[in-house]
């Protein structure tokens, strides 16, 4: 490189581009929770990965193992996307420079991120019992292979296999949707997340062909951001949270009177919290909403640090603590996975659960 | 980072509240400028009198001290330039007391704009909110002498801040929290929007304001933004002081899609007060719209967010980011100055985001830039360079609202040596070693 000649930018044109709309404001910092149990510290705040991409970017910085680390700090929970004035998504940004980081060959250390790796060692430890379906409960075994509705739970289910069980056990009880038993499918977000959008596009499709193949009109999904992304396809997809409130009108039992119940919500879909608000009252419970969110699941098992989680989950245990309440109870199965296995260890009075767990106490079996 | 720096600040703050490295020094070596420059270390009080300590160890051990809010300052006013040591604020962001009856309230220097307004009443509010989103600090605010548009009607942040608690970089505490100071004004008036240079605010007494009982923003479409200062004369000479009174230029205008043929400016004038006292207000400036013509004209029932938060608006649509430079000057310079602006512009061929609150005379010019063109990267940053010079020929107040920070240290001590000499002087005697936000006002030391 000769002396006048400046650096060519490590990321891309579209990249570089966005990196530099940000103005360094900080509008955005305000929003972020990570940022909050972090106690402000601009490291770990939407600025402050923006600015370290840029710094990246421009050569400022070099790449090493620990900044690649650094920047899975955020849960991409989107809370920062809207504040911005000048209409940056640093959550956008941050997701896009891992995955530029990533086809550069900086790949995250494997306890962060080494996602489709992780995915595949997790699949094949669980491919045969999946493939049995022995996570679902026994009365699945008795409804038919297909039919016209069928009920989709991803392969999350491998990590809260107990919130998958009773969104499953919903599912037959109430709307009466049959369980989709092939554990392959998933609807993309978690690779999406991870930045590989083209391997998230393929694992729709292959899914949404699997459907049409079988007839499949109607698919109910437990987890809320999956209902979003079979839509995308023109599958009629529905959040089994919203067919809940249709169907358990006068049924619910009132097993939570008494009870405090701090719902974490999902910052992506206001539809699933309110859903999700309104069956718990139902169930008799006073419900009061955490101060974060969490819509993350897969951002937080596969592709944020599990420090980063703990101190997020041990801040609304302790915030529920203070509330009185029973119960810390998620909207996101898969967030209610992530900061359970990170809080392992962490006393507290509250149990933390998913809604469906909660909800399932409150039902008869049929 | 020398070992012995890292041992002497563990030791005042805790390991865990001293960050050394390499992503969090980078994490704290930017604000909202494009002034850059790495700290060695960062560290983060909980407490006034780790301040102290710091300072007086800054002092004896000889390593600069940048003091930091949120880092939105359009000057680099928080930026370590000379590297040492970024004081972090934010955490001395408690609200000790409101006191509603009396319109006050006591608060950290960390507290932002809009943490305060959320916890006072409705009835209440804080209107020295720059960028009208409420992300700055009230230490920063104080620090940067910063102003809002509707300074007109309720002065500076000055006017604001009643007394303060400050420490000086030999650790001699300043407690200035008695109303307007509890003594001699100047001694408060002199830390406010010194920038951090002089002392730490660590603790502030603000003033909250009523919110009017009404209030009415005329938007007026204008041929030139100069009908905008005939505007203002002609609301004086009928006995009418508006709250605000801003002119946008046409670039911002149509930036955000609501430029239209033959509109040079927009002006957004700003009445408040009791619903009576308002509607007389209105008939004259409606009276006074007759004089001077304007294209059209609208009302709403509200106070406006403001010309500044139309050129954020704008840089938001044009997804460029943009070199500021801001001043006052009195009307008659004004009226000299705009037009020069535009000629600056087109000589650069650059958009100009030009703002101008006419009753304060305060002009903020954005030059908004590609930041992938090198080209037109250069020729914003000339373009803010000769428009500062003009500003200062004009006898205007550099960094008016902003500060000087390091952007326009420069400018001000090459075109106004005798003043950064006398500010040379005073730095010197609160803080000896010079260690305390070095490069800012002045690029160097004497």
């Amino acid at each position: 490189m000769s002396y006048e000649e400046k650096p060519q930018p490590l990321f891309s044109e579209k990249l570089t581009r966005l990196l530099e709309t940000c103005l360094r404001c900080g509008e955005c910092n305000r929003f972020c929770p990570v940022y909050r149990v972090f106690e402000l510290n601009e490291a770990y705040s939407p600025r402050g990965w923006v600015n370290l991409a840029s710094q990246m970017n421009r050569r400022q910085l070099q790449v090493f193992i620990d900044l690649i680390e650094h920047m899975y700090g955020s849960v991409l929970c989107g809370l920062c996307d809207h504040p911005c004035p000048y209409g940056v998504r640093p959550s956008e940004l941050i997701l896009l420079t891992r995955k530029e980081l990533i086809d550069l060959g900086y790949v995250p250390p494997l306890n962060v991120a080494a996602l489709p790796r992780k995915i595949r060692t997790i699949l094949s430890l669980f491919e045969p019992a999946a493939a049995e379906g022995s996570w679902l409960p026994p009365s699945a075994g008795d409804s038919p292979e297909v039919s016209e509705t069928m009920m989709f739970v991803g392969r999350w289910a491998l990590n809260a296999p107990e919130s998958a069980v009773a969104a499953v056990e919903l599912a037959i009880r109430f709307p009466r949707a049959v369980p989709i038993r092939d554990m392959r499918f998933s609807c993309g977000e978690i690779l999406r997340l991870a930045g590989y959008f083209d391997e998230a596009r393929e694992e729709l499709d292959m899914f949404a062909e699997w459907l049409s193949d079988r007839g499949v009109r109607r698919v109910l999904t437990a987890c809320p951001e999956a209902a979003k992304n079979l839509a995308s396809k023109g599958i009629e997809a529905k959040m089994l949270l919203e067919d809940l409130l249709e169907y358990t009108e006068g049924s619910l039992l009132d097993k939570l009177a008494d009870k405090i119940v701090v719902l974490v919500r999902d910052c992506w879909n206001e539809n699933a919290n309110s859903a999700a608000r309104d069956l718990l009252a139902r169930a008799g419970a006073s419900v009061r909403s955490a101060e974060f969110c969490a819509s993350c699941g897969y951002g937080v098992t596969y592709n944020a640090r599990p420090d980063i989680i703990r101190r997020l989950g041990v801040s609304l245990l302790r915030e529920a603590e203070s509330n009185g309440a029973s119960y810390l109870a998620f909207v996101h199965p898969l967030a209610y996975a992530a900061v359970k296995y990170a809080t392992q260890g962490v006393k507290s009075k509250v149990k933390l659960v998913d809604v469906f767990q909660l909800l399932l106490q409150s039902t008869r079996r049929v | 980072m020398p070992g012995e720096l890292s041992k002497v600040l563990t030791a005042i703050f805790g390991e865990e509240n001293v960050l050394t490295d390499e992503i969090s020094l980078a994490s704290y070596s930017f604000d909202a400028s494009n002034v850059r420059g790495t700290p060695d270390a960062v560290v983060r009080p909980t407490s006034e009198e780790e301040v102290e300590e710091l300072l007086t160890s800054a002092t004896e051990h000889n390593y600069p001290v940048t003091p930091r809010g949120a880092g939105t300052s359009l000057v680099g006013g928080p930026v370590p330039t000379q590297g040492g040591v970024v004081l972090d604020l934010l955490r001395l962001n408690e609200i000790y007391e409101i006191d509603e009856e009396a319109g006050w309230a006591e608060v950290g220097p960390g507290v932002r704009v809009s943490e305060l307004e959320s916890k006072i009443g409705g009835e209440f509010y804080f209107p020295i909110n720059p960028d009208g989103l409420g992300g700055s600090t009230i230490g920063g605010l104080a620090s940067e002498d910063a102003a809002s548009s509707l300074s007109a009607a309720y002065g500076t942040i000055r006017n604001h801040v009643v007394g303060i608690k400050a420490v000086t970089p030999t650790g001699k505490w300043l407690d200035l929290r008695g109303f307007q100071g509890g003594g001699p004004r100047f001694l408060l008036d002199a830390i406010l929007g010194s920038e951090g240079t002089l002392a730490v605010i660590t603790r502030l007494t603000v003033r909250l304001r009523r919110r009017p009982q009404y209030a009415l923003t005329y938007k007026v479409e204008l041929i030139d933004s100069l009908d905008a200062l005939s505007l203002y004369d002609e609301l004086l000479s009928r006995g009418v002081e508006p709250a605000a009174l801003d002119v946008v230029h046409r670039d911002v205008m149509e930036l955000v899609g609501e430029g239209a043929r033959d509109v040079g400016a927009r002006a957004l004038v700003t009445l408040i007060g009791s619903p009576d006292c308002v509607g007389i207000q209105a008939k004259r400036l409606e009276q006074a719209l007759e004089e001077i013509k304007p294209l059209s004209f609208e009302v709403i029932e509200e106070i406006s967010p403001g010309g500044r938060a139309l050129v954020i608006q704008a840089l938001r649509q044009s997804k460029f980011p943009a070199i500021f430079v801001s001043t006052a000057l009195p009307t008659p310079q004004l009226r000299d100055s705009l037009p020069e602006v535009e000629r600056v512009a087109s000589r650069y061929r650059i958009r100009t985001l030009t703002v101008t609150s006419v009753p304060l005379g305060w002009v903020l010019v954005g030059f908004a830039y590609n930041p992938l063109d090198e080209k037109q990267v250069d020729r914003a940053n000339a373009a803010a360079m000769s428009t500062a010079e003009l500003f200062s020929k004009a006898g205007g107040v550099l960094g008016y609202g902003t500060g000087i920070g390091a952007s326009m240290a420069l400018p001000f001590s090459k075109q106004r040596p005798e003043a950064s000499a006398a500010f040379a002087e005073i730095k010197r005697a609160f803080d000896p070693a010079w260690i305390l936000n070095p490069g800012k006002i002045v690029p160097m030391r004497g």
